[in-house]
């Protein structure tokens, strides 16, 4: 994600709040961080007990 | 937000305005933590559910320091109102005094530290301990009716109407943690600094100008700020409580 030129802080919030909001789960300062990239962002949903594909 | 056992911190709450803010806090058993340059008492001193502590905020080390054993004392940091600032009127070019005929580069860099400076560097550190600990909390700046441009007020216009910018950024880059951050811009109020900074003259041409005809009251601020701290869908604005004053 961080190698797109379109992404950047804002964006990455952005989806934060949507992964939140969607799967009704609220992330810590940590994870967010450690979330940079697809792999990464369903590694730490499935540790929260998170179905993904 | 509901109020009981939050931890707020009041940049500014020795002066008028913040000290009516503290005693509003307090009412609705608000645990607050002042930060101020002027206060009476020694460096750190706890008094009443009220912790005070010395401090420059337009110092990036001097307000880290202030806000990390505010942070300490309150458990965690639910609240941060700015209203740390200094009113001060001077024109750009004086036509009637040649001793005195250019704006002051230091005076100028004074407003700024005071009004501007001192609310970054705050925000800075308590944006991020609400990042870091997910907290979601209620940044108020206190900016003024002079953000639109008050003749005589270079310095302390663009520093209010800087506030006011950074508000809005920091509401849309906050607001995906929850966290809120609201202007509010009172006309004049009856304060100290407000008295110290016009001539009774000016003040009365002021009221005249003002529909309400009269100055506003530190509660009025006070009671304007609890009414955005406990509003969890107001963000990213400027309240304006200003007596209907157009500047």
């Amino acid at each position: 994600m961080q190698e797109s030129g379109a992404w950047d802080s804002l964006t990455h919030m952005q989806l934060i709040a949507a992964i939140e909001g969607d799967f009704d789960i609220e992330l810590s300062a940590d994870e967010i961080v450690q979330m940079t990239s697809v792999a990464q962002i369903k590694s730490i949903l499935r540790k929260k007990a998170v179905e993904v594909q | 937000m509901k109020l009981a056992d939050k931890g707020a911190i009041v940049v500014g709450g020795a002066g008028s305005i913040g000290q009516a803010l503290v005693a509003s806090l307090r009412e609705k058993d608000v645990r607050v933590a002042v930060l101020d340059k002027n206060p009476e008492s020694e460096p750190v001193t706890a008094d009443a559910g009220i912790l005070y502590v010395r401090t420059d905020a337009a110092d990036d080390a001097e307000a880290g320091a202030a806000i990390a054993t505010a942070s300490q004392w309150l458990g965690k940091i639910d609240v941060l109102i700015n209203c740390a600032g200094l009113i001060h009127s001077e024109p750009l070019i004086s036509m009637v005094t040649p001793s005195r005929r250019r704006h002051s580069v230091a005076s100028w860099e004074t407003v700024i530290r005071s009004n501007l400076t001192a609310t970054f560097l705050a925000s800075l550190h308590v944006a991020e301990h609400m990042a870091a600990n997910r907290i979601k909390g209620v940044i108020v700046n206190l900016s003024s009716v002079s953000a639109a441009g008050n003749p005589g007020q270079t310095a302390y216009s663009a520093a209010k109407a800087g506030v006011e910018a950074m508000t809005a950024v920091w509401a849309r880059e906050l607001g995906p943690l929850g966290i809120r951050v609201v202007a509010i811009a009172p006309g004049f109020v009856d304060t100290h600094s407000t008295h110290a900074a016009l001539s009774e003259e000016a003040l009365k041409e002021w009221k005249r100008r003002t529909p309400l005809g009269r100055l506003g009251t530190a509660q009025e601020i006070a009671s304007t700020v609890l009414f955005v701290l406990e509003n969890d869908f107001i963000s990213g604005c400027t309240i304006r409580v200003d007596g209907g004053l157009v500047i």
